[in-house]
């Protein structure tokens, strides 16, 4: 019998610039998340934006592709071991806003490593797609979506988590 | 209900009138079918019964299969078992294998199944690492040739990692689609494998 699934978890709204926002104790009774991260950005400096599950500033294995060139686009690959998930890259705070689609799969288990798919897209040379390989067979009970520099996320910045769970 | 806290002021509220792509589902729309595990012993693993009451299909998961080299392995699906050698493929790849990225642009003809996604290959069964996967297969019911659309990809072997997304079809399958069989062109499925269907309402 087909289930309805695909809820919303929870949905948070800046309502003044920071450079941490944090979905603790989420439950572990779904499958996948998906995290939507509409981002308003506040031009403090240099900044780039990452994920961290549970704390954790290491083991995410990552391959995947970013753009460069503005209208004459250029497609790069790169990879390696981050302390985070770089959800988009330095600079995103000279453009609008935009918005960062993140699948998190298999989040509760403790038989295989966690994978991410993120998505990410600005006007230029900040555009990340990658995939991320979490080196951890904890259950993820924390996201944790951060800045490097102070208040960089803007008033206005909305993330909402989703939990979809199988049949 | 999660807490949520950041290190300056915030509200938690509903959606509001604030626009999402993904707050566009409503619940009740997005429904969970069926899920399938590898077992170790079939490269087939088969979603059957699809009901036809959807607009569109997707299959979530992860997957592992059993062969050796650390490294990826091609899997994708047929259509009611069509194995016909008319399925295409049009993806980006992005793959980094420890010290260089390859930007590569995959085009194929001529398979005989729906190429979409990657898998990682296990060298033993205490294998902790997958794949992630989500296709979704646009107008299942209807009688033109069917579109899937796919996204792929994970980290692996310490410092390497893939990434691919992209469409494939086939030519001249144009059937309702009552059955998907998601097939592994390397090797067995292990039991760190999980595929699950759901249906979109439209």
């Amino acid at each position: 019998m087909p289930t309805a699934t695909y809820e919303k978890i929870q949905t948070y709204t800046a309502a003044s610039a920071q450079d941490t926002i944090t979905f603790s104790s989420i439950p572990s009774t779904y499958t996948d998340l998906i995290l939507i991260s509409h981002i308003v950005p506040v031009n403090n400096g240099a900044a780039y934006l990452g994920i961290r599950f549970n704390d954790s500033a290491s083991g995410y294995v990552f391959g995947g592709s970013y753009w460069t060139g503005g209208s004459s686009t250029t497609r790069g690959v790169y990879g390696g071991t981050d302390s985070q998930i770089e959800i988009i890259g330095n600079q995103f705070q000279s453009f609008g806003a935009f918005t960062v689609h993140s699948d998190i799969f298999d989040y509760s288990s403790t038989s295989v490593y966690k994978t991410a798919l993120t998505h990410s897209r600005t006007v230029d040379n900040t555009s990340r797609s990658l995939a991320t390989t979490w080196t951890s067979t904890n259950a993820i009970s924390k996201i944790t979506i951060k800045t490097n520099i102070a208040a960089c996320i803007g008033s206005g910045s909305m993330f909402t988590l989703y939990g979809i769970l199988r049949a | 209900m999660p807490i949520i806290g950041s290190l300056a002021g915030g509200s938690s509220r509903g959606l509001g009138g604030l626009v999402s792509f993904a707050a566009a589902i409503a619940v009740g729309d997005f429904e969970a079918i069926a899920t399938i595990e590898g077992t170790n012993s079939s490269k087939e693993l088969v979603f059957n019964s699809i009901p036809n009451t959807y607009k569109h299909l997707m299959i979530r998961g992860i997957g592992n299969q059993n062969h050796g080299g650390n490294d990826y392995g091609n899997f994708g699906i047929r259509l009611n078992n069509y194995s016909g050698s008319t399925y295409t493929a049009h993806m980006q790849r992005s793959y980094y294998d420890g010290s260089t990225g390859n930007a590569q642009t995959v085009n194929l003809s001529g398979y005989d199944y729906a190429f979409c996604g990657i898998a990682k290959l296990a060298p033993d069964s205490s294998d902790l690492w997958v794949g992630a996967s989500v296709f979704t297969i646009l107008d299942y019911t209807s009688s033109k040739t069917k579109t899937v659309r796919c996204i792929s990809g994970f980290g692996f072997n310490t410092n390497r990692g893939i990434m691919q997304h992209g469409i494939s079809t086939s030519t001249d399958f144009t059937s309702s689609v009552n059955s998907i069989t998601v097939w592994s062109s390397n090797s067995n499925w292990t039991s760190k494998t999980k595929f699950s269907l759901y249906g979109i309402k439209g």
